[in-house]
């Protein structure tokens, strides 16, 4: 597989992002058929650089249309047991409390765990050193865990 | 490594990760974490955490549209790539033409100045052309030194004859008068070394040489030749005997006097 074509395979992971950050699949279907459009017209020659264009103006269109939320930052460590509080709560439940997350964070988990690029590439695209970058994903995980034992799960029918 | 480093090194740290796992700076911090139990408990902690958020963002299926669409650029990607390897914004090919280029101009920079290193080159290479074609019977037999000829030529009705310091006492086996392009031009041989002298005006002709008496050597189809102005007559010598090197007889002669 070409360098090209493995970074193609990441369109997927793409889409992914787009949905969490707009939280609605034709919201995100459409800005990533655009960002494909600009692709199209001007790939480039460097993949690597391509595709950080991509995840960069995906990010851009997204925030034209779904304005990201502003929450107080979460500071601190994780709990032992954060993961067995939240066993209850389903994919669904997950996603939409990450699409609430506030910018940069959610960028930043959602990114991370997708592994679509280096560390510093991240930091580079987010505009973050490389260390804040593991505080917001840090941040990130707090504002999720808080979130999410906040609300009550949805009682089974 | 300092702990507030390996800490926040390890926050971002996930199982599974492959550009993670080819990160050295991650490697050394989990070392590291090892032999600190809080750091150890960093990592116990999130691994779990991050494993059900990760399934929840994998689990996220495509739709028929978008996967193939997905497939139709992959495709037209692909093939830009490869169209894109034959473009000229290839950097390679871009390079590769650029240096082309600069051959190019070296080239025709060398050729230009080859063909005309000064005004009226062509003028004193088509007269050469026209000595070299003519018949040694031509020449009137003059036996004497070079320097000599002046008052033969004057008498001849050719004026402003002159032979450069250091040639003048070559001898001489026969000298004549031939008109080019309206112009008399005076042409002397000389038995030694086959070389032939050839004097005439340089301004009707166009031959300029700037400082006066400054040697030009000059490469001709048929041949070097040197070739100086001075006082508006051109002088130029030239060997029959491709043997003789043109470059060695001008270097050893002495200045001109101001």
């Amino acid at each position: 597989m070409t360098e090209f074509a493995a970074r193609l395979h990441e369109l997927k992971d793409l889409y992914r992002f787009s949905l969490i950050l707009s939280n609605e699949p034709l919201i995100a279907e459409q800005v990533l058929d655009q960002c494909l459009q600009d692709i199209l017209k001007n790939p480039g020659s460097d993949p690597q650089r391509t595709f950080m264009t991509l995840v960069l103006n995906l990010r851009k269109r997204i925030f034209q249309k779904v304005k990201p939320s502003e929450r107080p930052l979460s500071t601190g460590e994780l709990p032992a047991g954060a993961a067995s509080s939240l066993t209850e709560r389903s994919p669904e439940e997950l996603r939409t409390a990450l699409h609430r997350l506030s910018e940069p964070e959610r960028s930043a988990y959602t990114l991370w765990h997708l592994d679509l690029m280096e560390h510093h590439d991240l930091a580079k695209l987010l505009g973050l050193t490389e260390e804040d970058v593991s505080l917001k994903i840090q941040s990130a995980r707090l504002s999720l865990l808080l979130a999410l034992t906040e609300t009550p799960a949805p009682e089974a029918v | 490594m300092k702990l507030r480093t390996v800490k926040s090194i390890l926050l971002r740290y996930r199982a599974g990760s492959k550009k993670i796992a080819e990160e050295r700076d991650m490697e050394r911090a989990l070392i590291i974490a090892h032999s600190h139990p809080e750091l150890e408990q960093i990592v116990s902690n999130q691994g779990p955490f991050d494993g059900l958020f990760h399934s929840a963002i994998a689990g996220i299926e495509v739709s028929d549209t978008t996967r193939q669409k997905f497939e139709e650029v992959s495709q037209v990607l692909n093939s830009k790539q490869h169209t894109q390897q034959f473009s000229f914004r290839n950097p390679a090919l871009l390079s590769v033409l650029v240096s082309l280029l600069v051959l190019a101009f070296i080239g025709t920079w060398l050729y230009l100045s080859r063909s005309q290193t000064f005004p009226g080159a062509e003028e004193v290479e088509a007269i050469l052309k026209m000595e070299k074609n003519s018949n040694i019977e031509q020449f009137d037999p003059v036996v004497t030194d070079a320097a000599s000829l002046g008052d033969w030529f004057t008498m001849k009705g050719f004026d402003g004859y002159f032979v450069p310091p250091g040639l003048g006492p070559m001898q001489t086996a026969g000298a004549k008068i031939f008109r080019y392009e309206g112009q008399q031009v005076a042409t002397v041989a000389i038995p030694e070394g086959k070389y032939f002298f050839i004097v005439f005006p340089a301004t009707p002709l166009g031959v300029e040489i700037d400082p006066a008496g400054t040697w030009k050597i000059h490469d001709t189809e048929e041949g070097k030749l040197a070739v100086q102005v001075v006082n508006g007559m051109c002088f130029m010598v030239f060997s029959m005997d491709e043997k003789n090197d043109i470059v060695s007889l001008i270097r050893n002669l002495p200045h001109l006097p101001k």
